[in-house]
């Protein structure tokens, strides 16, 4: 082996060591807790807000369009993201690194591809026709699991088990939206369904982007204050 | 022209240089099984390549007492962490000279 090819061969082992090494949390717990509370708060009251409606009465507001719903949560995406960015943006100067890290790039580079077919694509499902926004909340759920399993390769522990269970609560809401009286599930049958759809698609977004969100958040806040016990020894 | 005795004796060995490249990939020091765990290695062949990286001044340890069993962090000196820098750059100026 000359010199040349052993110098080459030894970058190939720093690089992948490195890349192997990188950890990065796509979600600190923060960002989760206040994304999460956001997600509560919001669903909550869009949630009270259809059920007003559809009691009827004179000061009843009328029923939400999927349009009005959707623009909704994408403000509340918005706001959660600048949020984080504030966040990144202040870590940064603290450790005197780089806003665009390499983890943040790599973390990018996994979540953006399925976030992006999943909101386009659930937005196409809701706005196709009305009484579908609880589908267009599922296939986010669902997409939104995907985009942090994208992420795996350098994601701690949480975020995979995050991942996962949005996934698996995506798949199940999808499968209690879509089934009905004529497509009932196999073993399961069909299940009561609330009385407008835009019910079911905020208790989707509550439960999925809130309560979940807010787990996470408590048991990653748990496991950094125990990391920095130093009795409590490893990273 | 490239003087190749430039090169870090104690790092261009695979071990040690997995050892340092894993070391210098993050701020805070690794715990022994954590490196362990990574880098694929018996306690006897990873505890005497740190020795080695030890010795030249460039991995420092630390004995952490908890509730459980006791655990060795390492990490980086300064040292370690310039040599380390050195290495690349030889390594780079040597694949630059093969092009």
């Amino acid at each position: 082996m000359t010199e040349q090819e052993r110098a080459a061969e030894n970058l190939k082992v720093i690089r992948s060591l490195m890349e192997r090494a990188t950890v990065y949390r796509a979600i600190s717990w923060p960002t989760a807790f206040f994304g999460g509370i956001l997600a509560i708060i919001l669903s909550s009251l869009l949630y009270f807000r259809e059920d007003l409606a559809i009691g009827g009465g004179a000061d009843a507001p009328s029923l939400m369009s999927e349009g009005a719903w959707i623009v909704c949560w994408l403000v509340a995406l918005v706001i959660t993201g600048v949020f984080n960015s504030v966040l990144i943006v202040r870590k940064s100067k603290r450790d005197n690194t780089l806003f665009f890290s390499p983890g943040l790039k790599m973390a990018l580079r996994a979540l953006v591809p399925p976030m992006l077919v999943g909101g386009i694509l659930g937005m196409g499902h809701a706005l196709s026709s009305a009484g579908t926004a609880a589908g267009c909340a599922a296939i986010w759920v669902m997409c939104y699991g995907l985009a942090l399993l994208a992420t795996i390769g350098i994601a701690p522990r949480s975020i995979r088990w995050l991942g996962w269970s949005l996934l698996l609560a995506g798949v199940a809401a999808y499968l209690y939206v879509w089934s009905d009286g004529a497509h009932p599930l196999p073993f399961l049958g069909s299940f009561d369904e609330m009385e407008s759809p835009m019910l079911e698609a905020n208790l989707i977004m509550g439960l999925c982007f809130g309560v979940f969100h807010l787990i996470y958040g408590l048991i990653v806040m748990w496991l950094s204050r125990k990391a920095k016990d130093p009795r409590a020894g490893t990273r | 022209m490239i003087d190749f005795s430039k090169l870090d004796k104690v790092i261009h060995e695979k071990g040690r240089l997995s050892i340092m490249t894993l070391l210098a990939s993050r701020k805070d020091a690794w715990p022994f099984q954590d490196l362990k765990s990574e880098l694929q290695m018996s306690d006897g062949n990873l505890i005497t390549h740190l020795r080695t990286l030890a010795k030249s001044g460039y991995v420092e340890s630390e004995k952490i007492e908890g509730e459980g069993r006791p655990q060795t962090h390492y990490g980086l000196t300064e040292a370690g962490r310039v040599a380390f820098e050195g290495y690349l750059k030889v390594l780079e100026e040597i694949l630059d000279l093969g092009r």
